[in-house]
């Protein structure tokens, strides 16, 4: 028996329904999820950032499944072999769109599924936030095959960021080094400068003085904040490589944790020329901002840098295509 | 429907079907509260005002979030006052619930910090942390341990990764964070007598535990009381 093709208004009601599936599939599970993860979020002294990454990470997505003709460029520079699903606004081809790849999106739903029937059983939320954000290329690849996956890679990393992490855990893994690295730095670019510092674990020991590194001050925050602009100025910037994205990922690590040792070594500078109310007023005051908009400042001038360094071969390429007869 | 969209939308059922079918509530023992514990131990006499003041309660360990809290000083001729503080946690559930950290609330207040960390042993398997910490010249010495029926630790983390599996094994996995502390300089004869202390206690807190019980019995599944071992009735100490 011939095969018949679903008239355009019968195909538009398929999709509707499919869309209606979907979307109340998806709401059942964000009503059950989303209560615990809000919650979570506001008790966290570390998530603060989740207000921002949510919103971006969400942007990212829906710029990089929106047809390619309803877009404009977001780069200037253009790298015409960079594959469909690169970039922020990279999307993909309706040709490829309807063929699902089930060896990629079976695998990252699965994994999906692992994490949200842990959490049911110990009730942890990392597990929950996991558990969701890899459904997301498990979804893509079922829906839009190969190149939504590839599309939807970058906004699951993003996505990540949001993940609540069990602050023991975080506290054990990476407050405690980073305080005692961040004290360690402080007291060696102190002693520099001809203070007389002292450091015993996160302590450093100014004369009668103690400039303690708490938590608040492990930089932390600013890492993760810096680390998520890295990563989307690299997407920005379409014709950076894997190797300098990764490259200015790290780059923005470094770059947190250098802008929180300065502003450490100010703080303790200060605590011995202007007494603890000085440094306290700068510390918890207007140094939070400096960290912020020196790291912010670095990590944008490597971006910067790297588009520049990656563009070059492209541009050659290109005049060289250009020079062929 | 594409099938892509089929898997889908299984999928999300799936999902959202998983968290009300398989959760279980937390498992809660009930029996007396913290302030059961005796108020003499062996020779020591207990007293109701705590040594510090409460900023300096905090120098060291804190659970974030607790059911009961209990802070005595217990006192005994020839030995320093020892203050007691035991956190108790009614499940894991409480997620950042035990922890042994030095809890610094400022960065240029002059917390205590630690000056030397050792392991004591308060009866033979039974492990538990030394900790000497100072604020500038000012000196204190803490002995702490995290404790469950059945289960003694030195360190946090181990703990909570084994009320972890407890949890996810439905038996209890409520636990008591522990810390004795005497302050001024370190001497040996204080540190016996607080070392010998902590192991009269840590069978103190043994039998206390083990007068908790769940409610139905170990087979049955318990909802817990209102707020008790889920972080709802829990405090935070900063």
């Amino acid at each position: 028996m011939a095969r018949t093709r679903a008239k355009p208004t019968e195909r538009r009601g398929l999709r509707a329904l499919e869309a209606l599936a979907l979307a109340a599939g998806a709401g059942v599970l964000i009503a059950q999820a989303g209560p615990r993860l809000l919650a979570e979020w506001w008790a966290n002294p570390d998530a603060g950032h989740v207000a921002f990454v949510l919103p971006v990470g969400f942007f990212v997505l829906v710029r990089r499944f929106r047809p390619r003709d309803a877009r404009k460029p977001m780069s200037k520079v253009s790298d015409p072999s960079d594959p469909p699903g690169r970039g922020v606004g990279g999307a993909i081809p309706a040709s490829r769109s309807s063929r699902p790849d089930w060896a990629s999106g079976i695998p990252f739903l699965a994994a999906g599924f692992a994490c949200l029937f842990l959490d049911a059983v110990v009730r942890e939320e990392m597990l929950l936030g996991l558990g969701l954000v890899l459904a997301i290329p498990g979804a893509a690849a079922l829906l839009r095959g190969r190149a939504g996956l590839r599309s939807a890679l970058f906004p699951t990393l993003l996505f990540v960021f949001a993940v609540p992490w069990p602050q023991t855990a975080v506290r054990h893994l990476l407050h405690m080094p980073l305080q005692r690295a961040s004290a360690a730095c402080t007291g060696g670019l102190l002693g520099l400068f001809g203070q007389e510092a002292q450091v015993s674990g996160s302590v450093v020991t100014l004369g009668t003085e103690a400039l303690n590194v708490a938590e608040a001050c492990s930089g932390l925050k600013a890492m993760t904040a810096l680390v998520f602009l890295a990563l989307l100025l690299g997407a920005l910037l379409a014709p950076a490589s894997g190797l300098g994205r990764a490259g200015l990922a790290v780059w923005g690590l470094v770059a947190a944790f250098l802008a929180n040792v300065v502003r450490l070594v100010a703080a303790g500078a200060m605590l011995r020329a202007g007494g603890q109310g000085t440094a306290d007023a700068f510390l918890h005051g207007s140094s939070v901002l400096v960290v912020y908009g020196a790291g912010a400042a670095l990590v944008a001038g490597a971006a910067v840098l790297v588009r520049d360094l990656c563009a070059r071969p492209v541009r050659a390429r290109a005049a060289g295509k250009e020079a062929m007869p | 429907m594409r099938p892509g969209v089929w898997a889908l939308v299984a999928w999300l059922g799936l999902a959202a079907a998983v968290g009300p079918v398989v959760h279980w509530p937390a498992r809660v023992p009930r029996g007396p509260s913290l302030h059961a514990i005796p108020r003499e131990i062996g020779p020591w006499r207990s007293r109701r005002a705590a040594l510090t003041p409460h900023q300096d309660m905090l120098a060291f360990g804190a659970a974030n979030l607790y059911d009961e809290h209990l802070v005595r000083v217990y006192t005994r001729s020839g030995a320093p006052d020892l203050e007691v503080q035991v956190f108790y946690c009614g499940s894991r559930r409480p997620r950042n619930g035990l922890t042994n950290t030095l809890h610094k609330v400022n960065c240029l207040h002059g917390h205590y910090t630690s000056v030397e960390r050792q392991a004591v042993d308060l009866a033979p398997g039974v492990r538990a942390t030394r900790l000497r910490l100072a604020r500038g010249a000012r000196a204190s010495t803490v002995v702490y341990w995290l404790q469950s029926p059945g289960r003694t630790s030195a360190q946090g983390f181990a703990h909570l990764v084994w009320q972890y599996a407890r949890d996810a094994r439905r038996a209890r996995s409520d636990g008591c964070f522990v810390k004795i502390a005497y302050y001024g300089p370190p001497a040996a004869g204080h540190d016996q007598a607080l070392t010998a202390f902590a192991a009269q206690m840590h069978g103190v807190v043994d039998a206390w535990l083990s007068e908790r019980t769940l409610p139905g019995g170990d087979a049955e599944d318990t909802e817990s009381p209102a707020g008790a071992g889920t972080g709802r009735a829990a405090r935070g100490l900063h």
